[in-house]
């Protein structure tokens, strides 16, 4: 199969996906026992009268597999529907926030995949030594670490050490350079504003360290096993036997071959990564999707909180696409 | 690996058998707020007076009732699941793995905060919340051991002599399972502690009064700023160690496990 056609049929097979991802929270949020009326209410009960209008306003007096429909259809169409609370459509809200979640999850990959993979090679390279026990109790430990609480402990190191950093929010508002694309590295660099630069970077920091050492010590460990793994077939052997320097052997026949799976083992971690990213953005007041998501739940807000799930579902689809494909290209095998 | 996590754990129970014992009392409210740690109140009090210490030890009776109440329940369903979709195969197969591949794609934290805010706190509740995402993961392990077994012609004898569904999938087939499910169950008690903590300090897990530790945690976290760092410190080292017990022994498990099945197979 060549490369462009197996880069269509896999961007085909990715619909049905979706379509039953979407299905599958629709039917959470139906055959789950809670009503999101009686919730919207707080559970002091409005009138029947009240109850009755707002089901009426949701749609939710249809029969479900009307409700169902509808909803695709609507989707199919980019439309969420309205935010009760929010007084705008969903999709609105959610196009203000996912900026600053793609800018948090981007940086904190940047900080996990380099490190987190070097440190699983150095581990495998001296498996059975002191560094490699080190190092896999550090990441031990680190994966251990629920990610609020390292945000928290690093906001109390700041603040008891007295370091002049920013510890929540995405910049400072005097700082804030003018909006375009919502991700204020980006925004300060169109604008070329050095100072509101210096400032958005500035607040990244927390944020990418704790969410970014998380994903970090999963990827250690994963390329650790995966090289030991590699370092044990017959041809690493063969390659030896043949008078191969350590180092070559390494580089040109261990090294690749063991690089394949984490890929796609990173491919995977973009779930982590999302589900990471709500927590670090409640820590750090970041105004991304998941502190968008924790405030529709905080409101009982049904369409809002079905647009962050389906808006996170799509980013995990989107994530395996482009693993996919980048595996098709690195290695060819794939495509036959 | 296994004998250090068994022995974090059982000191955690241990901890928390003490403070039973002992009778102290994490509800118990005094003027002595948000005093830091001192030797009448080892690990200080938080905004309310309440000693951070006894609810770090009873934390973990709640935290663990929750966290294996959730184990429990995805074990349950995606074993059965995947051993109906293994053993039959076909369409109900297909249709499973789809429906459960798409649940393997979303984050468990994210259908946990979903179905706690639609159904509300509790234990059993929490629990259920967080057990859905983590049924993937046994149907997939479970469903994968069937079809390798359904094949093998002692399972064809099992028919031949009479043997009903149930009888094949319970008595036969699901043995060769129960292994790697208690590897990935021990697993993921820690991702569940986790959870939970996660649940609670988002403010959706367990209502207060109830010593929590990831309630605990969120709840002092408004005081970080005023330098009253003891009461989400406590708790939150009380999940790194808990979850840390969990996953070496976790691991330990699957390491053991892997080992024996290879030395069975050298062994043919």
């Amino acid at each position: 199969m060549r490369l462009r056609t197996y880069i269509i049929s896999r961007i085909l097979l990715t619909i049905p996906m979706i379509f039953i991802l979407v299905t599958v929270v629709f039917i959470i949020m139906r055959i789950i026992p809670g009503d999101p009326v009686a919730a919207l209410f707080g559970g002091k009960g409005g009138s029947e009268e009240q109850i009755a209008l707002l089901r009426h306003q949701l749609g939710l007096d249809k029969p479900v597999y009307v409700q169902y429909i509808e909803y695709m259809a609507s989707l199919a169409r980019g439309d969420f529907g309205y935010s009760m609370v929010r007084q705008d459509s969903v999709v609105t809200e959610l196009a203000t926030y996912l900026p600053a979640t793609l800018e948090l999850t981007f940086c904190a990959a940047l900080l996990a995949i380099p490190i987190g993979v070097y440190c699983g090679v150095l581990a495998a390279r001296h498996a059975g030594g002191k560094l490699d026990a080190s190092i896999r109790i550090g990441a031990l430990v680190r994966w251990c670490i629920p990610v609020f609480w390292f945000g928290l402990a690093l906001q109390i190191l700041v603040v008891q050490t007295g370091v002049a950093l920013p510890i929540s929010g995405q910049t400072s508002q005097m700082e804030e350079a003018t909006r375009v694309t919502g991700m204020y590295v980006v925004d300060a660099i169109l604008s070329r504003d050095p100072r509101a630069l210096g400032d958005a970077l500035l607040h990244l920091i927390l944020p990418v360290l704790t969410l970014g050492t998380t994903m970090a010590a999963s990827l250690t460990k994963i390329s650790r096993t995966n090289v030991v793994d590699v370092l044990g077939e017959e041809y690493i052997k063969v390659a030896s036997l043949k008078g191969c320097s350590e180092d070559r052997v390494f580089q040109k026949h261990a090294l690749p071959n063991a690089l394949i799976p984490i890929l796609t083992y990173t491919g995977l971690q973009v779930a982590i990564l999302l589900q990471g990213a709500v927590l670090t953005e409640s820590v750090f007041s970041w105004p991304g999707v998941g502190r968008l998501l924790l405030f529709a739940v905080g409101y009982r807000d049904f369409n809002l909180i079905q647009g962050c799930v389906v808006l996170f579902a799509l980013l995990v689809s989107a994530a395996n696409l482009i693993v996919d494909i980048s595996y098709a290209i690195v290695d060819p095998r794939v495509r036959f | 690996m296994l004998i250090s996590g068994i022995v974090i754990i059982a000191s955690v129970l241990m901890l928390d058998l003490c403070a039973n014992l002992v009778g102290l009392d994490p509800l118990k409210t005094s003027f002595d707020v948000q005093s830091p740690p001192s030797l009448g109140h080892i690990m200080g009090t938080d905004q309310i007076g309440r000693d951070v210490f006894s609810r770090v030890c009873f934390g973990t009776t709640f935290s663990l009732l929750v966290a294996f109440s959730s184990v429990i329940i995805s074990l349950g369903t995606g074993s059965i699941v995947g051993a109906v979709s293994g053993f039959f195969g076909g369409k109900i197969d297909r249709l499973l793995s789809l429906v459960l591949d798409a649940l393997y794609a979303l984050p468990a934290l994210i259908i946990a905060i979903l179905i706690s805010a639609m159904i509300g706190p509790g234990v059993i509740n929490t629990g259920l919340a967080i057990a859905i995402g983590y049924i993937p993961q046994y149907f997939r392990i479970v469903r994968g051991i069937m079809l390798s077994v359904k094949e093998r012609p002692f399972i064809e004898s099992a028919r031949a002599l009479g043997a009903g569904y149930g009888n094949l999938i319970f008595k036969h087939m699901l043995p060769y399972a129960v292994t790697s499910i208690l590897a990935l169950a021990t697993l993921n008690m820690g991702a569940a502690i986790v959870d939970v903590a996660g649940l609670g300090f988002l403010g959706l897990g367990l209502p207060p009064p109830t010593p929590e530790w990831g309630t605990d945690l969120g709840y002092g976290r408004d005081f970080i700023t005023a330098g009253a760092w003891w009461s989400s410190t406590f708790p939150g080292l009380m999940i790194v160690i808990t979850v840390l017990g969990f996953t070496l022994a976790g691991e330990g498990l699957d390491e053991i496990f892997k080992m024996s099945t290879t030395r069975k197979r050298e062994m043919i």
